[in-house]
């Protein structure tokens, strides 16, 4: 699946991704797991994709998490554009 | 057989336990966080779901402050290790295991800490102020068991930590985790070193170490964790800080089925059910001239673990006896705990040790004492 105007948030590791899967879920926050795009460097092989209408409630979820660091990019024309966050 | 040798392993485990080893084996065991194949998300999924059910039992807020071992000694040995890099004094008691006491000892003569074994009465029960009296300007940490594996003396780890709220506490809840409430958060505990193949009913190779969210632990192993793989250095995020190397999967599948099976059946209930077996294992031998029960004797201040010895009659003997004529299996001598029987005064010939669980019945408890009781009447096979 990869949709234009979809964001794709990498985490450290496969927690930090299964933790923010649980609380979108208990948020109800529509988002996927993807495996990592090639273009982008994720060791742990998976991403959270989500749409730009749930990013910023997405956003607001991780950072009141303990995640310690994320990247963010958005898909442009086949490719992923780092977003600053 | 009569199994009465839960201090060293739970058995028998709940049929839910295997049947998630195997479901996780045949259908979730990719390699977790090194891959976006099904498999290995499976496979994440079950380790993020055993790390979650601990972190709700311990009552721990950030689950990633929870690492896999694979058992209570590995934990113990990264949390001493990991805090003590640069030396400084250690307090700890004199009813702890050879888990905590070896590296204590190791280090010691290395030149690398020096240590204080704070006194328990002869019946394991610690001070609180003995310990805070022990305490000196360079001590970085305090080592205590919450129960002993020998006589299940319950001591009080939370006192002490009110006691020296400002001095990291290692809690060795290898006999009390999925047998007593544990509260992180509440009682302030720094670290908890636990065993997942007794009280908590997983498969031997599991076990875990909190790490409270202030301390650093200088990693004990480097290696393989899925993320930074670019970097020649250890992540410094939890878990993967301190978890290198791929973990026992179906394992950790177990170990959640064995939490789901206390959380389904309520920590109380069991408490009370293993209550209520050391209650008559007691009451049962207490006033035999020649049985010894040592330790509390209280079924409420210690766990379901009972030591007991007859005249000067060799521990291996008597529980030789009771399997081979009774067949009861118990565990003898020394417990790996040669302090802890240097305090109750049973140094160096050990004791006889009856150790309960949830699946033990009322039948099974009074069997053993009347095989006590008929083994004592014999005196010297």
């Amino acid at each position: 699946m990869k949709k234009e105007g979809c964001y794709v948030l990498v985490l450290p590791s496969i927690h930090h991704i299964l933790k923010v899967e649980k609380g979108a879920k208990s948020r109800s926050i529509p988002m996927e797991l993807i495996p990592t795009p090639r273009q982008i460097s994720s060791d742990c092989g998976m991403a959270v994709e989500v749409h730009r209408d749930n990013l910023d409630r997405l956003l607001s979820m991780v950072e009141q998490s303990k995640v310690p660091e994320w990247k963010l990019y958005c898909r442009e024309g086949g490719d992923y554009r780092p977003v600053s966050g | 057989m009569i199994y009465l040798d839960n201090a060293a392993t739970t058995f028998p485990k709940p049929d839910a336990v295997w049947d998630a080893v195997l479901r996780c084996g045949r259908t979730s065991c990719g390699n977790p966080g090194r891959s976006g194949h099904p498999l290995a998300a499976a496979a994440a999924r079950e380790v993020f779901t055993a790390r979650e059910a601990l972190a709700e039992l311990f009552n721990i807020p950030d689950s990633s402050r929870l690492v896999f071992t694979c058992n209570a000694t590995m934990a113990l040995n990264m949390a001493i290790y990991g805090i003590l890099t640069d030396g400084g004094h250690v307090v700890t008691s004199s009813m702890e295991h050879n888990s905590v006491m070896r590296p204590l000892h190791h280090l010691q003569r290395q030149g690398r800490i020096t240590l204080t074994v704070v006194p328990c009465s002869p019946r394991g029960e610690l001070d609180p102020g003995d310990v805070k009296r022990a305490v000196q300007a360079d001590t970085r940490l305090v080592v205590l068991t919450h129960a002993s594996n020998v006589c299940g003396t319950i001591l009080p780890v939370g006192e002490v930590k009110q006691c020296l709220p400002d001095l990291p506490l290692l809690v060795d809840a290898a006999q009390t985790a999925g047998v007593l409430p544990i509260d992180v958060e509440a009682s302030g505990i720094d670290m908890l070193a636990f065993s997942g193949h007794k009280g908590l009913l997983g498969p031997m190779g599991t076990g875990g170490l909190y790490v409270a969210p202030s301390l650093r632990l200088e990693p004990l192993m480097q290696g393989g964790t899925g993320s930074r793989s670019e970097e020649l250095m250890q992540p410094d995020f939890m878990p993967d800080a301190l978890e290198a190397g791929t973990p026992d999967v179906p394992g950790l599948s177990g170990l959640h089925a064995g939490i789901r099976f206390l959380q389904e059946t309520g920590l109380a209930t069991v408490r009370a059910h293993e209550t209520a077996l050391t209650r008559t294992l007691i009451e049962g031998l207490a006033g035999h001239e020649k049985i010894r029960i040592h330790g509390l004797a209280d079924p409420v201040r210690q766990t379901a673990v009972v030591s007991i010895t007859m005249d000067e009659r060799d521990p291996g003997d008597i529980a030789r006896s009771l399997d081979r004529d009774f067949g009861i299996a118990c565990r003898a001598s020394l417990h790996c705990a040669p302090i802890a029987h240097r305090t109750l005064g049973t140094y160096p010939q050990g004791t006889v040790r009856l150790s309960m669980n949830y699946f033990n019945k009322q039948d099974d408890v009074r069997e053993a004492v009347r095989a006590l009781q008929v083994i004592a009447e014999q005196g010297e096979a």
